[in-house]
């Protein structure tokens, strides 16, 4: 039985994802949520059945594509939507093949958050030569650690690098205002989740956090 | 935004016809993806048999 607050809390942020992309660098963006039970599915429509990609155009040509996928549980209080896993990659279109892929996996071990390079470097190759493994990691596999669990790029960061160093098409000039907005909701909910997180962990720390907010506040 | 609510009979038809796209075995898929052989389309392809998996509440631990 699915409940109708987490169906309504995916149906936001999905709303949230698709008005992002459409107002900045994808205006025909089409998002998808799948709900089943009390896990949940938001991504572009891509892969499955009828690949229906999130283009990027450069000056115009359609030469980037953007995937985007996040899996969702409840939350451990069972009030909030609780992101397990994302994924943000830049594609070309033709090869499917990923350019940068930032990617979050709550329950990996080590740098949960983190970005993978597809590309080739003749510095990284010459260090493999000296790997023990038969098989030494290419550089995609190498995990980037970013921000962790709570300050983690955001999909908003990876539109603004998109545009400022890939030089992708905007919909019009207010494309930054709409990506700091986005950031900065997200932010503040990270901020927020992280004090919970130290205040959990250290309890003691309670009171110095408070005097902290109080002093900065007035 | 579409918003749908597929059943688990779907989704594991879906999850079937995929991995028959890629003419591997579950195991074979697998194995392929952690070795980092996956590439363009089969790897988007295993990303969504995964993501099938989640929905269905059927995956595994991951590194």
């Amino acid at each position: 039985m699915t409940d109708q607050a987490l169906v309504r809390q995916t149906e936001q942020f999905a709303d949230e994802v698709a008005s992002l992309l459409q107002s900045t660098v994808c205006p025909d963006a089409r998002i998808i949520a799948e709900v089943v039970e009390n896990r949940v599915r938001v991504s572009s429509p891509l892969g499955g059945d009828k690949p229906e990609p999130l283009r990027l155009a450069i000056d115009g040509r359609q030469l980037l594509n953007l995937e985007v996928r996040w899996r969702c549980t409840w939350d451990h209080a069972g009030r909030y939507l609780s992101v397990t896993d994302s994924k943000f990659a830049l594609t070309l279109p033709h090869l499917r093949e990923p350019l940068v892929r930032v990617e979050y996996q709550k329950d990996r071990s080590y740098f949960p958050a983190h970005v993978q390079v597809h590309a080739e470097s003749g510095a990284f190759g010459y260090l493999r030569a000296f790997h023990p493994d038969d098989k030494p990691p290419k550089l995609q596999r190498l995990h980037l650690p970013v921000g962790d669990r709570r300050f983690r790029p955001c999909l908003e960061d990876v539109v603004e690098m998109a545009v400022r160093d890939l030089n992708v098409d905007v919909v019009d000039e207010a494309w930054l205002q709409r990506v700091n907005e986005g950031r900065d909701r997200w932010r503040v909910l990270q901020t927020k989740a992280a004090i919970r997180d130290v205040v959990k962990r250290y309890p003691d720390l309670r009171s110095e956090l408070r005097e902290v907010i109080e002093a900065d506040v007035l | 935004m579409k918003l749908l609510h597929p059943s688990r009979d779907e989704l594991r038809e879906r999850r079937q016809r995929l991995l028959e796209s890629l003419n591997m075995t579950r195991e074979e898929l697998d194995e392929a993806a952690r070795t980092g052989v996956l590439s363009g389309s089969d790897f988007w392809t295993w990303e969504d048999i995964q993501a099938i998996d989640f929905l269905l509440g059927e995956d595994p631990d991951r590194e």
